[in-house]
């Protein structure tokens, strides 16, 4: 059910299509609706990123050939002192993580992305009997699971969201820049497929386009209206794990999580022993600032096959204000 | 103070920044905190 758009059409989409190799699964969201783009004269490529109070935000590294790889991320720390911001950038991969150790940033692990080959991929075996047993329970009360183009769905959608913010209190709010959103020139790209029972929509997921070596589709924005049947969400991805695998699609991607997948032998040399500490006490004490546990949970029914580490990069020294500017520049506070 | 003082202090600063995320003395004493626990735990 993809729509086929002109490559040309959206210029960060050719770059994040054409330079791959950090393997960002999460590139795709460099298209998000308020999220900016910054290019040089002096080098090819793209850098994503938002601008939160004295910041600048970098999603991902620079998506641009190895040749002009450094020249891009000069131009774009140029551009930031000349504004007089500072640059942090989330979600680096390895290969960002390594050049920007390299150009004076001090780099730490954040968190890890997750991913499972869905060649390999079977529900089979007792490992996934509970998770079975959700799907087929949520398929019993009535659930149907259809892909969609959200566009002929919007009422549905949006009803779906008003409910599931509205079950997160009265000051929640839709987080963004580092998680997918509907609509927007990035839509015609994207998959959604919908959970109906008795044809009232109770849940949908929303797939974002991956490329690179590990190409695929990113399990990105979710939505449930709570207290509905178990399971809704699980057989959702259930059956578009069926649908990619019916297709040849090598891996589905559930994304980055903060906090988790934490491991030393992944830290970038020069980096901050504190912050890495700190990132181990939010995994285990701070569910007030990100839900880590609970969406790992979730990823790990899956029983993902690749841990990917996400690095955090300061200009300068380790810096919790950079740090804190990243929820800033999601709409956390 | 002790690595877990350090990291409570942190954890603190942190969301001082949530309450006051423009205020460099706000932001300038947290980093002061990071360092502070990078050098606690590298003497150990």
């Amino acid at each position: 059910m993809t729509t086929t758009v002109s490559r040309t059409e959206i210029p960060v989409l050719e770059q994040i299509r054409a330079h791959t190799q950090a393997e960002n699964a999460s590139a795709f969201l460099a298209l998000n609706a308020r999220t900016e783009t910054f290019t040089s004269p002096l080098a090819d490529g793209a850098i994503a990123y938002r601008r939160a109070g004295g910041y600048l935000v970098q999603l991902g590294g620079a998506f641009a050939p190895e040749a002009d790889y450094a020249k891009l991320l000069a131009a774009f720390l140029a551009h930031a002192k000349a504004e007089g911001l500072k640059v942090v950038a989330v979600q680096l991969q390895r290969h960002d993580a390594e050049i920007y150790a390299r150009h004076g940033f001090t780099v730490n692990q954040i968190g890890a992305s997750w991913a499972v080959s869905l060649p390999e991929f079977s529900l089979c075996g007792t490992k996934f009997m509970q998770l079975r047993n959700k799907i087929s329970r949520a398929f019993r009360n009535g659930l149907v699971v259809d892909e969609v183009t959200a566009a002929d769905h919007a009422d549905a959608v949006a009803d779906i969201d008003r409910q599931w913010l509205g079950s997160k209190g009265e000051d929640a709010h839709q987080l963004e820049f580092l998680v997918g959103e509907i609509g927007g020139d990035g839509q015609p790209y994207r998959r959604m497929f919908l959970g109906t029972i008795e044809g009232a929509p109770v849940g949908y997921i929303s797939y974002s386009p991956v490329y690179g070596a590990r190409h695929g589709w990113m399990h990105d924005l979710s939505r449930r209206i709570p207290h509905e049947s178990p399971g809704i969400m699980e057989a959702i991805n259930s059956t578009a794990i069926e649908t990619f695998r019916g297709e040849g699609v090598p891996w589905l991607h559930f994304g980055f999580t903060p906090f988790t997948g934490l491991d030393s032998a992944q830290e970038i040399p020069g980096h901050n022993l504190g912050f890495q500490w700190l990132m181990h006490a939010l995994f285990a004490q701070g569910a007030d600032l990100y839900p880590a546990q609970s969406q790992l949970a979730y990823k790990q029914k899956w029983a993902p096959s690749l841990v990917i580490p996400e690095y955090i990069g300061f200009q300068d020294r380790a810096s919790l204000a950079g740090f804190a500017h990243v929820f800033r520049a999601c709409g956390a506070f | 103070m002790s690595t877990e003082e350090l990291t409570q202090a942190a954890v603190g600063a942190l969301f001082g920044i949530f309450g006051a995320p423009d205020d460099p003395a706000v932001a300038e004493a947290a980093d002061d905190t990071l360092a502070a626990l990078h050098d606690a735990l590298a003497a150990n």
